[in-house]
């Protein structure tokens, strides 16, 4: 558009140039080029404005978009356009106005009226010369037609010369010459036309010829003057044809040179300003319509121009406004080309420097980002795996950070929890009541709340007992009004804890007990049997019951022994592949028909685990044991067992429909010495647990909703793979 | 060309072809605007080795001209004659032009009007009706033209203007001032019914 545009203006700008030297210089260019250019010149006006206005609604449509630049440009342009329109239309309307009283100057009626005067006078004095000429003819050739021939020569001369005419020569009707006389001395004798000579013969008439003198240059204007000669009476007399007879008399006489140059140039002068006066209205109109293509294609040059113009001022800054937004936007590596030396161009310069700073700063920055979000992100990597609760809360108990191990033991609402109160983000606020409520007390005491304080708490949930440890610290010196709670739940380990300390006592017990236990029995045998015969029969019976029932108890405090020593051994158990299915079949082969009735539901296939055999029957037994105790009393006993292969695991779940657990012992029954039943140690439970956690198993234990007990066993399969 | 448009209707027949070419030729003269030069008395002779027209103009003069005449501008009549070939299938072939200048003049010293050009003369009248007049005829203008067969169908057009170009250069180029636009319309004559 640039290229068109300048394209345009210097073509128009030579079409006005051409224009104005067409007017001035008829040989160089003809009317039609005229005419050619003038159509030329509209056509390139028509072209300047429909690029113009195309300008103008890019322009309009981009300030619509609010592409950045635009404004400046249209108000450059509006500038520019004003700057040019204001003094050229002023000028416009002074020169047609002057042009137009110029023109009109030229025809001053006083002018007019003296070329007119001047052409008068000449025409008179030309008509006083002709009329001069016409008395002087018609006098010779009245004396001529009066004179014998012989005399006629002598005659003309004289006349001639008393009349001062130059030439005087008496044609023959055939146009021959028959008497010459002249001024001059070398006269070339003049032809007469034949129209001139049949004329003539009608009458006389004048001849006024114009011509050049070729020595001097000067204009001449002669009069020539015909006249017909009639023959005298004498000749008369021998003539039949009087017509035959007739001669012209032609006299030749130059206007003086000054009289008929004056004339001609006033004749010229006045031909000229006619032409001019016809002129007048048209050289107006031409005047006036170069001049408006002048104006036009002055103006709407430089409007096109001034686009260009605007646009190369308002560019640089346009690039300013853009990269400074996109440098908002947080993209640093904007780069303005840098063009010229001027204020803008240091401008520019500057604002590259200032981008390339803040591109390496803003690198920078994001390098220290990116290391503290990999520091964070490995942070939060070790928070969310963490076992350990990690809560982060301000002051008025907001939580500001959170891992998954605290929303899981705190049991958190689903959602986001960050910035909302500790209280609100816990479901089960009555659970937590102790520990909620210790933390607030911390938080609200300025001596404690400025040291790490640690506590325990236990709470029963879903039916077991839970002890969690919360540690609760300030987050840092310098981080004023942020705590840190971490919180464990020591539960499994407290259980462990307590396991080894029973396993402790129970070995010290059966360690302690089982020494004296043979010699005790011993000694009472020997007394019975020593004793019984030397005794009365009453004596002797008491002898033999109290004997017997020292060793029942004895054998039962072997059992009770037996099982401590079985719950305090060190694990030994050797793990072998293990048909779990054909072992479940066995056992409860042990028990089908006898006590309860035994539904069976087993894969099909057999599921193998690796496990020991023996300790696994012990497993079984013990269960159906409990469960043959639990249906003792109870009407159509049922015992439900079924095998189910998981993914990774097999499930073993017995079922009874017995008199179940109490509710006062479920969470602790497979603690030592926790039993319901009356003679029970409490360790048969206890030992079952241990031996499937020895197998990285889990049991557990719960009471149906009707009645009787669900027992689920899961043992892994994964490596027998 | 209207002669060549009906030649060329009666050659090909095809009405529909000429009704375009007639609704656009843009050369209709019905519809033409009336001009202040008319031609009559057409007359075309054949010589021995030319051919020769006589005609009569018929120069219809404003008063703004006749003014202008009387107050010495010389105005020069052009007359354009052509002679075309007729050709069925494509624009007709131009062969021969030639051109005649006639040139009216009041000489203001010695109050004449003069005719220069017609048969190459120079002529001199006291009055501007009688010079016109003696403008008006063109008699044996030899078109120096021997060119013709009988195989070939001939036209000649005709055209008579005022030389602008003789004019003072601010009347030449004045576009918009049409009171010096005198001018005939282009005259044709088929030679086939001539000759």
């Amino acid at each position: 558009m640039k290229y068109i545009i300048t394209s345009v203006a210097i073509i128009g700008i030579a079409l006005l140039i051409l224009l104005a030297k067409s007017l001035s210089n008829t040989d160089l260019i003809s009317s039609d080029t005229f005419r050619f250019l003038v159509v030329l010149s509209v056509l390139f006006v028509f072209s300047l404005i429909v690029l113009i206005t195309i300008q103008v609604f890019r322009l309009l449509q981009s300030v619509k978009k609010e592409i950045i630049g635009s404004r400046l440009t249209l108000r450059l342009v509006l500038s520019f356009g004003l700057m040019v329109l204001i003094p050229v239309s002023i000028v416009y309307l002074v020169s047609v106005n002057f042009l137009t009283k110029s023109i009109e100057s030229w025809f001053d009626v006083r002018v007019e009226s003296a070329l007119e005067g001047g052409l008068t006078l000449g025409q008179k004095t030309i008509d006083i010369l002709v009329n001069d000429i016409e008395l002087k003819g018609k006098s010779i050739a009245y004396s001529l037609s009066n004179t014998l021939p012989e005399k006629r020569q002598s005659l003309l001369i004289d006349m001639r010369e008393k009349f001062s005419i130059q030439d005087a020569i008496l044609f023959n009707k055939n146009g021959s010459i028959n008497l010459i006389s002249s001024s001059k001395e070398a006269l070339i004798p003049p032809l007469i036309d034949n129209d001139d000579i049949s004329k003539a013969s009608e009458g006389y008439f004048i001849k006024i010829e114009f011509s050049d003198n070729i020595e001097t240059g000067d204009k001449e204007i002669f009069l020539k003057a015909f006249i017909p000669v009639d023959s005298n009476k004498a000749q008369q007399k021998n003539v039949l044809d009087v017509s035959s007879q007739q001669q012209i008399l032609m006299l030749t006489q130059p206007i003086p040179p000054s009289i008929a140059n004056i004339a001609v140039s006033v004749e010229s002068v006045y031909e000229e300003y006619q032409q001019l006066t016809y002129s007048r209205n048209s050289l107006k109109v031409i005047y006036t319509l170069t001049l408006t293509l002048v104006l036009l294609l002055a103006i709407l040059s430089s409007v096109a121009i001034s686009f260009i113009l605007s646009r190369k001022f308002s560019r640089p800054l346009a690039m300013l406004a853009d990269a400074t937004k996109e440098i908002a936007k947080g993209n640093y590596k904007k780069f303005i080309p840098e063009s010229g030396k001027d204020e803008l161009g240091v401008l520019v310069k500057s604002f590259n420097s200032m981008t390339s700073q803040l591109d390496f700063a803003t690198k920078n920055a994001k390098k220290n980002r990116k290391s503290l979000e990999e520091a964070r992100s490995f942070l939060e990597i070790i928070l969310t795996n963490l076992v350990t609760a990690v809560v982060v809360i301000d002051n008025s108990k907001k939580i500001r950070l959170y891992n998954k191990s605290a929303s899981k033991m705190l049991n958190f609402k689903s959602g986001n929890a960050e910035g909302k109160l500790l209280t609100n983000a816990i479901i089960n606020k009555k659970l937590y009541e102790d520990l909620l409520k210790f933390i607030e007390e911390y938080l609200e005491n300025p001596k404690k709340n400025k040291k790490q304080i640690s506590t325990e708490f236990k709470f029963e949930l879903n039916q077991k007992e839970k002890i969690i440890i919360l540690q609760i610290s300030p987050l840092a010196e310098k981080i004023v009004g942020s705590y840190v709670l971490v919180i464990d739940d020591i539960t499994m380990v407290t259980k462990a804890q307590r396991q080894i300390a029973w396993g402790e006592v129970a070995r010290r017990l059966a360690h302690e007990i089982k020494n004296p236990l043979t010699p005790i029995q011993l000694i009472a045998e020997r007394i019975q049997h020593k004793f019984s015969k030397k005794l009365n029969k009453e004596d002797s019976g008491i002898l033999d019951k109290s004997t017997t029932t020292i060793v029942k108890q004895v054998n039962a405090l072997k059992v009770m022994v037996n099982e401590f020593s079985e719950y305090s051994r060190v694990p030994k158990i050797k793990k072998s592949k293990l048909n779990i299915k054909q072992l479940l079949e066995e056992v409860v082969n042990l028990y089908t028909n006898k006590f309860f009735l035994i539904t069976l539901s087993l894969e099909k296939n057999p599921i193998f685990v690796e496990a020991d055999e023996n300790k696994l029957r012990q497993v079984l037994i013990n269960i159906f044991d409990n469960a043959k105790d639990a249906l003792r009393n109870v009407k159509n006993p049922q015992v439900t067992v079924s095998l189910d292969l998981k993914i990774d695991k097999v499930a073993i779940v017995i079922q009874d429909n017995g008199i179940g657990i109490p509710k006062e012992i479920i969470n602790r029954i497979f603690e030592p010495y926790v039993t319901s039943k009356d003679n029970g140690t409490g360790l048969g439970l206890a030992i079952v647990n241990k031996i499937i956690e020895e197998h990285n198993g889990t049991i557990k234990i719960k009471n149906l909703v009707k009645r009787g007990v669900k027992i689920t066993i899961m043992l892994p399969t994964e490596n027998l793979k | 060309m209207m002669a060549y448009f009906m030649h060329y209707l009666k050659s090909n027949k095809n009405l529909y072809a000429a009704l375009i070419i007639f609704l656009f030729s843009g050369n209709l003269n019905a519809f033409e605007e009336e001009k202040n030069i008319k031609i009559k008395d057409f007359n075309f002779e054949k010589k021995e080795n030319s051919y020769s027209i006589s005609f009569v103009q018929q120069i219809k003069l404003s008063k703004t001209i006749r003014g202008a005449i009387n107050k010495g501008i010389p105005f020069d009549f052009k007359i354009v004659c052509k002679v075309f070939i007729i050709n069925n299938f494509w624009f007709d072939k131009k062969i021969h032009e030639v051109e005649l200048s006639n040139r009216i003049k009041y000489k203001t010293l010695k109050k004449v009007y003069e005719i220069h050009g017609v048969r190459g003369g120079k002529k001199e009248f006291d009055d501007l009706d009688e010079a016109i007049k003696r403008l008006n005829v063109i008699k044996d203008w030899d078109l120096n033209f021997n060119n013709s067969s009988k195989i070939n169908k001939y036209y000649i057009t005709l055209k008579v203007k005022l030389d602008k170009k003789k004019l003072p250069k601010p009347l030449q180029v004045n576009l918009f001032d049409k009171s010096w636009n005198i001018e005939s319309r282009k005259y044709n004559y088929l030679l086939k019914d001539l000759i």
